[in-house]
């Protein structure tokens, strides 16, 4: 299975929000990691057909998607950044009307979506009405209506946003162990949520894509550019404006930062071994002090 | 005895053991005889001054309920003032765009002027009163009640803002259409007021039930009907238009009554977050 | 599927807020009975005159009336009170007043009618009017001949209410309850933030549709058969049964100028089922601007706009012409039946007369397959902004 990207753009009124993105996807994970505003939900719609590219086309084993209609959907499982649930229906409720509208035979969603709820551990609650529901349960509950129809691809926007610790680890778990024949892309700007469980990670930036590599590249990409020192307080605000700072740690001799940077920073620095966050600044914190 | 008294007074643990080992028959004796005729001295009002005085810091605050009513509805007037701004322009724009067709009505064509201000006169109201609710509808509710000025103040002053805007309206096409019907405006005042005071009644009942899209639209409907009712079944628009003045007056005051009601039904809702969230939303 | 959007729709409380308190209304409402009719005087008199009247007795009821208003006339003259417009008489009196007059107003129906007759044939020989117009005198000719002649002396006053109801409170309340109950159904999923949900599903974006509009049918039947059950139950309680329902549909009021054959029970079967064709093709016009407007207000108001603003123009009078073809094949008219009975009206289609309800209904037949072909096409289309 192979889900080509095919240099699709989308403009609105006032804003190109993606641009000329190609990319081709096979089975296994992926990460779409990108600052606020980087067009990663806007690829993320187009991919789960609910709004048309200004251009460019999307395949799937070089069939347009928007010729597919519902044969792609039907394989398709997709969880949005925010979504609604329906307060006065029950989980099972809610996951009924949803296998239908994945065409499960009602035979098959009675079945699938104990499974399901098993999945996200929300077995106990499946009789309650959605109202009561915490944001991490509903989340959990997104997550179960994606993977009702057993879906060949499954794109997940932002899907640990208000999970704790613990279901965050669940969830990544989840995704590792259902990847195997399928492609899933998930978006974040969590980064650690992605560490070890993506095959590929494509990094974003202003509707672009900038990078597209596996993990180990990219920590490669910035090895030796990861830098640790010990500074004065005073120090701080200066290094700050000319070298990209990371974590800054007080410790007994004064302050710890973590710096990347391409050349040495200061003299008494010691080079560390980088983490995916040292490549998320590495690449985006340009990025953020634009915001500012 | 004094020091006896004392050593009482700092009991601890290891006191009260060494108080059993010495403690004989006797002595306990001579004890329960001195303190039955034991007479506790009243202290003398230095040292109750002083002790309230110690005191007074940790009683808390008046709280800001008690500040007296007309101070509180002053603030509540001087709030609307920037209340205006946030209603929606739409809406005061809207709302006087109608009665001006209603002006027209009434005047070019054969309908009963009377008639068209009582349907016009709750219109602005109901409208109103989604733009009221604009926060709870955005649900911006968390944040306003955390705000000095808290949710249900709020929701008063802008209460406060569309009723005085609608009355204002109200009276203004009143005056305009006086001379077309040729009736003493206080009848005319009464006429529309009786039915107007009765649906804003009804539009806050319903607004504490239903969220916004909902009961502006369900209260709208009603309306339409109650209308539609009224003109059809002539000999109750004709003894409605008759009724005496006196019993006008008893059903304002009853009208009053139950908007009275809802409002302080409102200010408790509204004052804690469970009240905002018990609001019955459909699906 | 279908059952958790019915669920959507029926699991509104507002709704049976609204639809109880309208009910609430129709019960209090005064009936349009006049204690007289009730009386055992009334009843024999009115037995003894009861079916298709005769010159004669046409002319002996004139006669009858005549004696009893001059009784009346010189007992007013005795009292010389001014007030007392109607001087309190024996109930016997009262009864036969109201059968007398009845009957001689029956007399000047079949006089009108007569007259109508001869004024149609007059227009076929076409020596003043023009071919169309020849034309569409002929064809109401011929369905005043084959009508016969219609009118008796009938008491029609349930089924008058009956049918009366259809025209004016079925029509506001099914209306307003199908506005209201149906702009949320697209709107709401998008209020509710559910719609990436939904529409990224295989059934998404076409047999949802499917399944909405069938949950929305499913309101309207059970809205509209709670409705008309209701009426005719408080009718019966009203004036007792429905009596004569087989006389022709001219024996009631609002028909008399009706050119159609039909007996009231048919006309009232035919009504109910053209209602309720309008309240499905009102369902459609509401589902598809819920789909475009996406806002459950926006859709309630602007469907009222669309419905009510015809009606508005035909209540304050204002009758430009074209306004008048507006009015005339609008949503209200459709939903109200009653215009399209009551009298004859054709429009001239190739030089052709047609009858306005044939033309109407067909009219509407083609606006349904429109919405419908645009709903389907408005929503596979729709992206998601936001």
């Amino acid at each position: 299975m192979r889900l080509t990207i095919e240099k699709i753009s989308k403009t609105f009124k006032d804003k190109q929000a993606v641009t000329t993105f190609s990319a081709e996807l096979t089975e296994g994970v992926y990460a779409l990691l990108g600052p606020n505003g980087a067009g990663k939900t806007t690829l993320m719609r187009m991919l789960a057909d609910i709004m048309k590219p200004s251009s460019g086309r999307i395949l799937l084993d070089d069939k347009d998607i928007s010729l597919m209609g519902d044969h792609y959907r039907d394989i398709l499982g997709y969880l949005p950044q925010e979504f609604g649930l329906y307060k006065n229906f029950n989980a099972i409720r809610f996951l009924s009307y949803f296998a239908s509208l994945k065409g499960l035979d009602k035979e098959k969603a009675k079945t699938r979506v104990e499974e399901v709820l098993k999945l996200v551990n929300l077995q106990k609650d499946r009789k309650r009405k959605l109202r009561t529901y915490s944001g991490g349960m509903k989340r959990r509950l997104g997550i179960a209506q994606a993977l009702l129809n057993d879906p060949k691809i499954l794109i997940v926007d932002e899907p640990t946003a208000g999970l704790d610790p613990q279901e965050r680890v669940r969830f990544r778990n989840l995704l590792s162990e259902i990847a195997g024949d399928r492609i899933v892309l998930l978006s974040t700007h969590i980064v650690t949520d992605i560490e070890y469980i993506a095959k590929e990670v494509l990094l974003m930036r202003q509707g672009e894509l900038i990078q597209r590599s596996t993990i180990e590249k990219l920590l490669e990409s910035v090895e030796e550019k990861v830098w640790k020192c010990s500074v004065e307080q005073g120090a701080l605000s200066q290094l700050q404006k000319s070298y990209k700072v990371g974590n800054i740690q007080r410790a007994e001799s004064g302050i710890e930062i973590r710096i990347v940077s391409d050349v040495k920073p200061m003299p008494n620095a010691l080079s560390v071994s980088p983490t995916l966050e040292d490549v998320y600044l590495y690449f985006f914190e340009k990025e953020a002090e634009e915001n500012v | 005895m004094k020091i006896k008294m004392n050593r009482f007074n700092q009991t601890d643990e290891t006191d009260i053991d060494e108080l059993d080992d010495s403690f004989d028959e006797k002595e306990y004796e001579a004890l329960e005889q001195e303190l039955t005729h034991y007479l506790v001295k009243f202290p003398d009002e230095n040292k109750i001054d002083a002790t309230v005085d110690t005191l007074r810091q940790y009683v808390p605050d008046r709280t800001t309920k008690s500040v007296s009513i007309r101070e509180r509805s002053f603030a509540l007037i001087k709030r609307a003032k920037t209340e205006v701004t946030i209603v929606s322009k739409t809406y005061w724009i809207a709302s006087t765009f109608l009665f001006f067709i209603g002006y027209l009505i009434a005047n070019q064509t054969n309908t009963d002027p009377i008639l068209t201000l009582i349907f016009l006169a709750p219109l602005p109201f109901i409208f109103g009163l989604s733009e009221v609710f604009k926060g709870r509808e955005h649900g911006l509710f968390e944040m306003e009640l955390a705000c000095k000025f808290s949710a249900h103040e709020i929701i008063l002053s802008r209460l406060f803002l569309i009723g005085i805007y609608n009355l204002t309206l109200n009276t203004v096409l009143t005056l305009v259409l006086s001379p077309v019907t040729g009736k003493p405006l206080i009848e005319m005042i009464l006429t529309w007021f009786t039915p107007f005071t009765f649906f804003v009644a009804i539009g806050l009942w319903l607004s504490m039930k239903f969220k916004g899209q909902i009961f502006v639209t369900t209260l709208l409907s009603l309306w339409l009907v109650f209308i539609v009712i009224f003109v059809i079944n002539n000999h109750w628009m004709v003894a409605f238009l008759n009724i005496h003045y006196i019993l006008h007056l008893v059903f304002l005051t009853a009208g009053f009554l139950l908007v009275g009601l809802q409002l302080i039904q409102f200010t408790k809702k509204y004052q804690t977050f469970e009240g905002g969230t018990r609001v019955e939303i459909n699906y | 599927m279908y059952k958790q959007e019915c669920y959507k729709i029926f699991t509104r409380k507002s709704l049976y807020f609204a639809f109880l308190l309208f009910v609430l209304f129709m019960v209090i409402l005064p009936g349009g009975s006049t204690p007289i009719i009730q009386t055992d005087e009334y009843q024999t008199l009115y037995e003894e005159w009861r079916g298709p009247l005769s010159r004669t007795e046409i002319d002996l009821a004139n006669q009858k009336l005549e004696e009893l208003q001059n009784r009346i006339d010189q007992e007013m003259e005795q009292t010389e009170d001014l007030e007392v417009v109607f001087p309190p008489q024996s109930i016997e009196e009262q009864a036969a007043f109201r059968v007398y007059s009845s009957v001689a107003s029956i007399g000047r129906y079949i006089d009108s009618f007569q007259q109508r007759k001869e004024d149609l044939q007059e227009a076929t020989r076409g020596s003043t009017t023009t071919a169309y117009e020849s034309e569409e005198a002929r064809l109401e000719l011929n369905m005043l001949n084959e009508l016969g002649q219609p009118f008796g002396f009938y008491n029609t006053t349930a089924w008058g209410n009956t049918v009366d109801f259809i025209n004016v409170f079925a029509f506001i309340i099914l209306t307003i309850l199908i506005v209201l109950g149906l702009s949320p159904v697209f709107a709401d999923e998008h209020s509710q933030k559910s719609i990436s949900l939904i529409r990224s599903t295989k059934h998404g974006k076409r047999k949802i549709v499917t399944t909405k509009i069938l949950a929305s049918c499913t309101y309207i039947v059970s809205l509209f058969v709670t409705l008309h059950i209701i009426n005719v139950a408080l009718e019966v309680r009203k004036f007792g049964a429905l009596m004569d329902g087989t006389v022709p549909l001219q024996n009631l009021f609002l028909f008399i100028q009706s050119p159609f054959s039909l007996t009231i029970w048919q006309y009232y079967a035919i009504a109910l089922g053209i209602q309720f064709f309008a309240s499905l093709v009102i369902g459609l016009l509401v589902l598809f601007l819920s789909i475009v407007t996406r806002n459950g207000m926006l859709t309630f108001f602007i469907s009222g706009a669309v419905i009510g603003t015809p009606f508005l123009f035909r209540q304050l009078g204002i009758d430009q012409p074209f306004i008048q073809y507006v009015t005339q094949f609008s949503y209200a008219e459709l939903m109200r039946v009653k215009g399209l009975f009551d009298q004859f009206v054709a429009f001239p289609l190739f030089d052709q007369p047609v009858l306005y309800p044939v033309l109407l209904i067909s009219t509407f037949l083609l606006v349904a397959i429109l919405t419908m072909y645009l709903i389907y096409h408005q929503y596979k289309n729709q992206q998601i902004m936001n």
